[in-house]
């Protein structure tokens, strides 16, 4: 038990990666299992994330969650700075020209329109809610667009925790949402055509709602809503810290 | 916990909204798209019809 235990602390980002895969097994299995594939994976791997940093946070009282006891510290390396810019700089790779090309204009209109109406949504009820300065009202409104943006965009513009943690929870609601959501409105919406998943795909962005939205829907749908949700991540990730953080600044005023 | 407090009607209203104003936008794309989303469903069609009649 010693000897785990010393490798576990010598060892923190081996640990951390080891964490983190057991957290992901039992998040797939829970979605396969409980929910019958209805709600992703990742989702569900996000909520436990979610629930252990608060665990963490509760048993040591200190600010940065499970990291704080000894045993995980590593998560606190593998959660920094470097390989969050790591795993960014990775989204932006997933773009492909070809593809990029196959969506077409339908596609750059959903993305332009699925970048924007969410942070515009998110921002304006941040705003709504008693949240007035630029970088809470930015951050929140860039969680809407995906659970990714949110923490980049709060990290790059100096968010605080809380505001951040917000941000994560309005995009994995959103992301949950969708993947409940779309079997049951799929017909009402039209969604039952490549055309029509391309551009839910812009629209939504979060590969993880988008993906297990259609697969629930009709799983042949999958790869045309991915093809532009795919896009998402990595073009909210360029604007919201930048154009949009400037634009809400010059709108309130800062 | 205050922050939960503060921030659930936020999370709640910015998801639940852009959720459906993104619904609604599928909606009028698909409708605006006219003859292509037609085209599109009737090839979707086809091509699920012919991988049902290809399987034994």
């Amino acid at each position: 038990m010693e000897i785990i235990e010393k490798q576990l602390t010598d060892q923190g980002l081996v640990a951390a990666f080891a964490l983190v895969g057991v957290v992901m097994i039992v998040a797939y299995a829970m979605s396969k299992y409980l929910t019958f594939g209805r709600i992703h994976g990742s989702a569900i791997a996000i909520i436990i994330g979610l629930v252990l940093a608060y665990v963490g946070g509760t048993i040591t009282g200190k600010g940065k969650g499970i990291a704080d006891i000894t045993l995980f510290s590593g998560v606190g390396v593998m959660g920094g700075a470097m390989l969050r810019d790591f795993a960014i700089v990775a989204t932006a790779f997933e773009v492909d020209v070809v593809e990029a090309r196959r969506a077409g204009l339908l596609g750059v209109v959903a993305l332009a329109i699925g970048t924007i109406l969410p942070f515009i949504v998110g921002a304006s009820t941040a705003y709504a809610l008693g949240y007035t300065d630029p970088v809470s009202v930015t951050t929140i409104g860039a969680g809407a667009i995906t659970y990714i943006v949110g923490p980049v965009t709060g990290a790059a513009i100096g968010a605080s925790s809380p505001v951040i943690a917000l941000s994560i929870a309005t995009g994995v609601f959103k992301a949950v949402l969708v993947m409940i959501g779309t079997p049951f409105v799929a017909r009402l919406i039209g969604l039952d055509n490549p055309r029509s998943a391309m551009a839910f795909g812009g629209l939504m962005g979060t590969v993880s709602g988008v993906t297990g939205g259609l697969a629930a829907t009709n799983p042949r749908l999958v790869p045309y809503g991915a093809l532009t949700a795919t896009f998402h991540t990595g073009i909210g990730c360029l604007v919201a810290p930048s154009a949009f953080y400037f634009a809400v600044r010059s709108l309130l005023g800062a | 916990m205050v922050a939960a407090v503060k921030g659930g009607p936020v999370v709640l209203i910015a998801g639940g909204a852009t959720v459906l104003l993104c619904f609604l936008c599928v909606w009028l794309i698909g409708s605006l798209g006219g003859k292509a989303t037609e085209a599109s469903r009737a090839h979707f069609r086809a091509e699920a019809d012919a991988s049902w009649a290809e399987k034994p």
